[in-house]
């Protein structure tokens, strides 16, 4: 509980060596699971981690979010809070600590 | 000729009791489309802007679309335009469900009301056969009872009702029109004006279906359901969870708004987001409007037994993260409260809110609660008892009625008031989107986000992702913005449709429904016509462009946490750039060579 609530405050990262992913939305609902971590020594790019994070769902999801290399129109990944399309993309760097949030395209208002 | 229009329109004096049927030249048609425009023309030629909201000079637009009642996906939406008494602006209210269709179908594009009952009256509405009934049994009842009753005792089971509740009999500054029981043209105060007018309920059947000028129409509608039906927002995301996907989204990217926008992130996210009304069985079955491919509405139950339609993700928020509140029970109590007592969700939640701030900070006393439960964030209990008090204008309520605007500067302190324009922002904290801070600010109706909504290209990536924080050329994308919405209200289409659909399909639509040669950047350009006449109407009822600002928290206050921490908005360098883009001085007026290029005279 504690743990969840310190990542919707968005200030805490992972524990020691891991790093936190959370899924969202129809994702979550498709995957049956809230999120996992993922042990790191050191960082690896977004894309290194989607590869890592479907192998141990045993579901390949790169395919609901990526586009071929690109990161498919509207799928939004967050790391410690800040799109990666104004970071580095797929080869954002991502470190042991920090938080990734994996949303699949959405919108309301 | 007139394709899927009627031609026709319906003017009702309820001071004189006259009823009439006009023709509406094409020229307007062409104009200004239908819907939000044309009636926002109507009112423009027909009522004074200086008069007052809620006197029985003031006339109260009901108002289909082009595309209402057809086949078009999404094509059931209409609109109610009126002077509105929260803000002093224009105001227009959209709404979906299918009141607006059914309207059409009884022949008439638009329900023009004039004038003042003095008894409570409502309006029936048989295809050409039209009365002004007395409806004093119905005074003081609920919408749910009303729309009920009113088809009982019609006989016309299978007709649809728009109806006030006691907020707007007792001119709540921003009391909505509620039909179909759960649907609202929510935002503005239009059930206060109807209420004035001692209107209590609209009922109408119709047997008229509209009839394109064109074959092509069927096609043309096939190719964009398909295109809804595939998109991944509204073919996938939105059927599944509705409008309260946003709470995590929203929340994550550090823009929540929290206790009255202190800050961007809410702790108790988790307790009330879309993810947990379907984890927590609170999720019955989704329900769509007419014709809408989507269906993101929400049927929903609670253990207490009961029952309803929503929260959609504003709602859930102005009671929820706004008020601090994480029982999700109370949360959809206060919305289902709202729909049967004719309330704006957000309105009332962010007043709430607001006075929640005012008390915490012992400005508020807490002699004024009058026995009340104590306005601390995260008192569920509050959110439901002062929802009720203000439709009734009871205790405390009565001044919360007028809004947190009124409200917090009653005490002194206009600023705690997260309003623009006197009314309450929704569920975005402007410091985390740069252009949709400047969408908040030029809003033509006060604080809202369904004028040009910014959060799609700033947060979603629709159809680009566009970086928050960046002030290059947003002035220009929330003029398209605006401009394209004002088409998409004025067709008579839902503003979801556009997650999906570009500027060439609403025209694509137009052209097929009407037969009209119409190009895109003419459309287009009946957009920038209606934006600009909601803007010359604005100033002449007295709005000063200066109060195209935002409340001093967020040019002032840092984001104190999350992602956004740090960030205020740069309104500053937006708004000149954004006058600039419009074509008007750089004190904000249109200019003469703007209004004649747009034929505005």
């Amino acid at each position: 509980m504690d743990e969840r609530r310190d990542t919707d405050r968005g200030e805490t990262k992972g524990t020691g060596n891991r790093i936190k992913i959370e899924f969202f939305a129809t994702l979550r609902l498709v995957l049956g699971v809230a999120g996992l971590e993922i042990e790191a020594d050191g960082p690896v790019t977004v894309r290194q981690l989607i590869s890592i994070a479907s192998e141990k769902l045993g579901t390949d999801i790169s395919a609901k979010l990526m586009d071929g290399d690109k990161i498919k129109r509207g799928t939004m990944i967050l790391v410690n809070g800040k799109n990666i399309h104004h970071l580095n993309g797929l080869d954002t760097l991502v470190k042991p600590g920090d938080r990734v949030a994996v949303f699949p395209p959405a919108g309301g208002g | 000729m007139l394709g899927t229009y009627t031609g026709k329109l319906l003017r009702i004096n309820l001071s004189t009791g006259e009823i009439k049927v006009e023709d509406i030249p094409e020229e307007y048609l062409r104009k200004y489309i239908g819907g939000r425009g044309l009636a926002s023309y109507y009112l423009y030629k027909e009522v004074d802007p200086k008069v007052d909201p809620l006197s029985p000079e003031n006339k109260l637009i009901f108002a289909t679309g082009p595309l209402t009642g057809t086949a078009a996906p999404t094509g059931g939406r209409y609109m109610v335009v009126t002077k509105g008494p929260l803000t002093g602006t224009i105001a227009s209210s959209n709404s979906g469900g299918f009141f607006g269709a059914e309207l059409k179908h009884a022949g008439y594009d638009m329900l023009i009301v004039e004038g003042k009952s003095d008894k409570p009256v409502y309006i029936y509405i048989n295809d050409d056969q039209v009365e002004i009934r007395d409806a004093s049994h119905l005074w003081g009842k609920g919408t749910h009872y009303t729309t009920d009753k009113l088809k009982e005792e019609t006989g016309l089971s299978r007709a649809k009702v728009a109806c006030i509740g006691p907020a707007g009999e007792n001119l709540v500054k921003f009391a909505a029109v509620i039909n179909d029981k759960h649907r609202a043209a929510g935002r503005t105060g239009v059930g206060a004006v109807m209420g004035s007018k001692m209107l209590k309920a609209v009922i109408v059947k119709g047997s008229k279906k509209p009839k394109a000028a064109t074959d092509k129409f069927l096609h043309v509608i096939r190719e964009k359901t398909d295109t809804l039906r595939k998109d991944s927002i509204t073919g996938e995301g939105l059927p599944k969870l509705g409008t309260k996907v946003l709470d995590n989204i929203i929340n994550q990217n550090g823009l929540y708004p929290t206790r009255n926008f202190q800050t961007g992130v809410f702790e108790k996210t988790y307790e009330v987001s879309g993810e947990a009304l379907v984890e927590k069985g609170y999720l019955i079955k989704n329900r769509a409007c007419y014709a809408c491919p989507i269906g993101c509405g929400r049927v929903t139950k609670l253990p207490t037994g009961l029952e309803g339609e929503g929260p959609e993700y504003e709602t859930g928020w102005a009671f929820g993260a706004d008020c601090g509140v994480s029982d999700l029970n109370a949360i959809t109590e206060a919305n289902f409260l709202c729909n049967d007592l004719g309330l704006d969700t957000i309105s009332t939640g962010a007043t709430i809110a607001c006075a929640m701030e005012l008390y915490e900070r012992g400005i508020l006393p807490k002699e004024d609660l009058q026995k009340g439960p104590e306005l601390r964030f995260g008192n569920s209990e509050a959110i439901v008892y002062y929802t009720y008090k203000i439709a009734y204008r009871e205790g405390l309520g009565d001044k919360l009625a007028e809004g947190s605007y009124r409200f917090a500067e009653s005490y002194g302190h206009p600023e705690y008031s997260m309003s623009v324009k006197k009314q309450e922002l929704p569920a975005y904290d402007p410091r985390g989107v740069q252009g949709h801070a400047l969408e908040y600010a030029t809003s033509n109706r006060g604080g809202c986000h369904v004028r040009g909504y910014m959060i799609s290209p700033e947060i979603l990536g629709v159809p680009e992702k566009l970086d928050p924080q960046s002030l290059e050329g947003k002035a220009e994308w929330v003029k398209i913005f605006q401009d394209l919405t004002a088409v998409i209200d004025s067709e008579g289409l839902c503003l979801f449709s556009s997650f999906a659909l570009g500027a060439d399909d609403y025209r694509d639509l137009l052209a097929a429904a009407t037969g009209w040669d119409i190009s895109t950047e003419e459309v287009m350009k009946a957009g920038e016509r209606i934006w600009n006449l909601e803007r010359v109407y604005n100033l002449k009822a007295g709005i000063d462009p200066k109060e195209d600002k935002l409340p001093k928290r967020f040019l002032e206050e840092p984001m104190p946490d999350g992602p956004n921490k740090g960030a205020v908005v740069k309104l500053d360098e937006l708004l000149p750039k954004y006058y600039e883009v419009r074509g008007w001085t750089k004190e904000g007026i249109p200019t003469e060579e703007k209004l004649k290029e747009l034929g505005i005279e």
